[in-house]
């Protein structure tokens, strides 16, 4: 995987600023701006804006289920807050975050000077704000936000049980952000696909940008899906068609069939990218390339395809054809394979290296020890039977937790520790980032692990309240969840503080070894525009 | 400025912005006129008009930087792909419309269900022969333009416009004589499936002809010539796409 020897190719590319334009200052700079580095800048701020308006809807749940019979909230605003929490992390913040530091980073790591389309790339952006206005917004409208869950299932979003605008900004919320998606997918494809720099043969390219362009591929068949599924739904509220509706004829479990082929794939999302950084962080800590690079593309574009055939896993309790859910267990299962081929090459990786734990390390490796506990209870729950036993219990959402918490999140942890010092040019307190670790390791088992036996034992998601037997795991986990944040704040603290007086970061603070060492650690820290004073030659 | 091979750069605009914030509106309008705000019709209209506005914009800066810049030969590829890809994007959503259909269709007891019309063919067989034509039309344009016979360009442009039109014209008869009391798109899932997918493509087929329109300024103009025509060659792409899922649309709809 490693870039290979870099040799500067001097180019009559010298002049960088467009003749007859001077370069934009202050707010205008970032609003007007095309440049990839400012864009990506901007996703991750976003991202992060969101990832705190979910996490204090998360804080909120946590209280009111802190012990059963509480009134924090009433039942109607939980319900609201619990979709929001869905929606406003998988939409909002784990998506667009990933595209923001794969904006940052993929460009630089394939020496190319921009993305293909550096327009199109703003727009992809700014169409995520109004998107998650709309959906923020809706909060305080008369009848508040969607309340079906991040899965808006009809009949729950039917007219008669969600009479007021808040699906309606939800389903169009969603419409404009899958749109950002599909149009960033595009970019991201053709950018990989077409701009590399001279020598980057598809085989020599870093990890993290085989990653991207899976994903985005994945993006670019999955989110038009969803797109037609949300106008159905939109078009059954508004303009009296019958898609889901059963009197119609229609029918609510082809809702769940078209959502699920999308966000089934969406799970991979939000994880190839974050698998993608792991395999740059791992050998970077280790001091060794990564293990079997060739297998983890396959393996990457293994996964990637079979996440388009286990959707219906998600629907065995919907009395579907057993032939198809036989085939959805067995397909689901399979997909443990190629993760597997991806978990023993990280080991081999760390195998014999000389580590290093530094943050990013840390949270690489804590990525791999949740992620597998994620895959595992996944495995479970790819079995018919028990899955059919725990349906829409706390059980599934302490597996989707290990997956998107434990994986995802822990991965864009890793990616931001690691990438923060290149795209701020400022170091960080390493002593308050392996103090968020910590933190978050720890709260995050504290908060999940209980809600597997909460939903052994029974406790069905989603309800805003609880039989007193599941007391004392319920305490635990808010318990878990208070410690998360603290965890987080502190993360906050310490990054807000390294970009106020954090100290000037070298070109590569890491010290790679030269076989890890990938082009963005080649250039200053921020790199200068336009990237690469002459576009390099990969050897 | 620009020579290198892989080489544009970050120039500032200002229309992504708007036309994203433009789109923006049009779902605030939509869901406010629906829940009865009267001025949310106007504010849909205001959001379309923005979008449209500032798409139209970056257009031109397009046609003035990148398709006929000093790069477009490098950027020609890119370009390409991307259109490829979009194109892909599109199939996917009339994917999930025809999904809808066959899975009702699966699932339906009779179909067409009992009350329900069955579809003459001689509207919708003209209409097809039309769409057919059309896209040959369009190809000779193709041919036209790689021999540099702007002419022959304009005229088959043309062609593929006024039969693109006729067709939606006859998409509009059909809909004026089936539309009625017993049924159209809230009459059960076989109006709703019939009237959306048809609806959907004939919208398609309209985006088609506004492409083919502003192609037809841009060779007007002189800005498409035989070795730089990627807008041509967009327009046409998307327009035999069109003509495709038509086949998909007859053969599923109205033969099956």
């Amino acid at each position: 995987m490693e870039a290979g020897t870099v040799v500067a190719r001097p180019g009559p590319y010298a002049e960088a600023v467009h003749p007859g334009t001077t370069p934009r200052t202050g707010i205008l700079k970032w609003l007007l701006t095309s440049d990839h580095k400012l864009i990506g800048t901007m996703y991750i701020w976003l991202a992060f804006f969101f990832f705190a308006i979910a996490g204090a809807f998360a804080m909120v749940m946590r209280t009111q289920l802190a012990a059963p019979g509480l009134h924090v909230l009433r039942p109607e605003v939980y319900n609201q807050i619990m979709s929001l929490h869905g929606t406003f992390m998988v939409f909002f913040f784990t998506i667009p975050i990933m595209a923001g530091i794969a904006n940052y980073v993929v460009p630089i790591q394939i020496g190319a000077r921009d993305m293909a389309f550096p327009r199109l790339n703003a727009v992809s952006f700014w169409l995520l704000v109004p998107a998650g206005s709309l959906m923020l917004a809706s909060l305080f409208l008369q009848g508040g936000a969607a309340a079906a869950g991040w899965t808006s299932y009809p009949p729950l979003t039917n007219r008669q049980y969600s009479p007021g605008p808040g699906v309606d900004l939800w389903i169009l919320g969603l419409h404009l952000a899958g749109a950002s998606s599909i149009l960033g997918g595009i970019n991201f494809v053709v950018t990989i696909l077409n701009l590399r720099a001279p020598g980057m043969k598809m085989f020599k390219m870093p990890m993290f940008c085989w990653t991207v362009l899976v994903t985005q591929t994945i993006i670019l068949i999955a989110t038009p899906i969803l797109a037609g599924a949300l106008t159905m739904a939109l078009t059954d509220r508004m303009f009296g068609t019958g898609f889901f509706q059963a009197v119609a004829g229609g029918d609510p479990v082809l809702w769940q069939h078209l959502f699920w082929f999308y966000s089934h794939p969406a799970v991979y999302i939000m994880v190839l990218p974050g698998m993608g950084m792991i395999s740059q962080i791992l050998p970077a800590f280790s001091g060794k390339h990564l293990f079997g690079y060739k297998g983890m593309v396959l393996a990457t574009a293994g996964i990637g395809f079979i996440g388009f055939l286990v959707w219906g896993h998600h629907m065995f309790a919907t009395g579907i054809d057993y032939r198809l859910r036989q085939f959805f267990s067995f397909a689901s299962m399979v997909i443990a394979v190629p993760t597997g081929i991806k978990i023993w090459s990280w080991l081999a990786t760390i195998w014999g290296g000389s580590l290093r734990f530094r943050t990013p390390m840390l949270f690489a490796l804590g990525f791999i020890a949740l992620f597998i506990i994620g895959g595992i209870t996944g495995i479970w729950l790819a079995l018919v039977p028990f899955d059919v036993q725990v349906h829409d219990t706390y059980f599934v959402v302490a597996h989707l937790h290990y997956v998107l918490f434990g994986g995802s999140l822990m991965a864009i942890m890793a990616g931001i520790y690691y990438w923060l010092p290149k795209i701020s040019g400022k170091l960080y307190n390493e002593f308050w980032g392996k103090v968020h670790f910590w933190l978050t390791f720890i709260g995050m088992n504290l908060t999940f692990m209980p809600m597997h036996m909460m939903g052994m034992l029974g406790m069905p998601r989603r309800i805003y309240t609880y039989r007193p037997e599941f007391a004392i795991w319920n305490h635990i986990a808010s318990a878990g969840a208070a410690v998360l944040g603290v965890g987080m704040t502190i993360f906050a603290l310490n990054m807000l503080l390294s970009l106020w007086r954090g100290r000037r970061a070298p070109a590569d603070p890491w010290n790679h070894s030269d076989e890890t060492r990938t082009l963005e650690w080649t250039v200053s820290s921020p790199p200068p525009a336009e990237n690469f004073h002459t576009i390099p030659v990969i050897r | 400025m620009e020579a290198a091979a892989h080489s544009h750069e970050p120039v500032p605009s200002r229309w992504p912005i708007i036309t994203a914030f433009g789109a923006g509106l049009i779902p605030v309008g939509l869901v406010s006129s629906a829940h009865g705000w009267k001025q949310g019709l106007g504010v849909l209209l205001l959001g379309l008009a923005i979008t449209v506005y500032g798409a139209s914009r970056w257009w031109a800066e397009l046609l003035r930087d990148r398709f006929f810049g000093r790069d477009a030969v490098d950027a020609e590829k890119r370009l390409r792909t991307a259109m490829a890809l979009f194109i892909a994007s599109e199939a996917a959503i009339f994917a999930s419309f025809f999904a809808a259909l066959i899975y009702a269709r699966y699932h339906a007891p009779a179909w067409p269900p009992a009350g329900m019309p069955h579809f003459e063919l001689l509207v919708p067989a003209v209409n097809t022969f039309i769409l057919l034509f059309s896209s040959v039309t369009l190809h000779l344009g193709h041919s036209a333009l790689e021999r540099d016979r702007r002419d022959g360009v304009i005229a088959s442009i043309l062609m593929t416009i006024s039969l693109g039109a006729i067709f939606l014209c006859g998409q509009a008869y059909e809909y004026g004589f089936l539309n009625g009391s017993a049924f159209n798109i809230k009459s059960g899932i076989f109006g709703t499936t019939f009237f959306m997918l048809t609806g959907f493509h004939g919208l398609h087929v309209l985006l088609g002809l506004i492409f083919l329109n502003v192609v037809y300024g841009a060779v007007l103009r002189g800005q498409i010539t035989p070795q730089q025509h990627f807008p041509f060659r967009a327009a046409s792409w998307y327009w035999h796409f069109v003509d495709v899922v038509w086949l998909f649309v007859f053969t599923i709809v109205y033969i099956l």
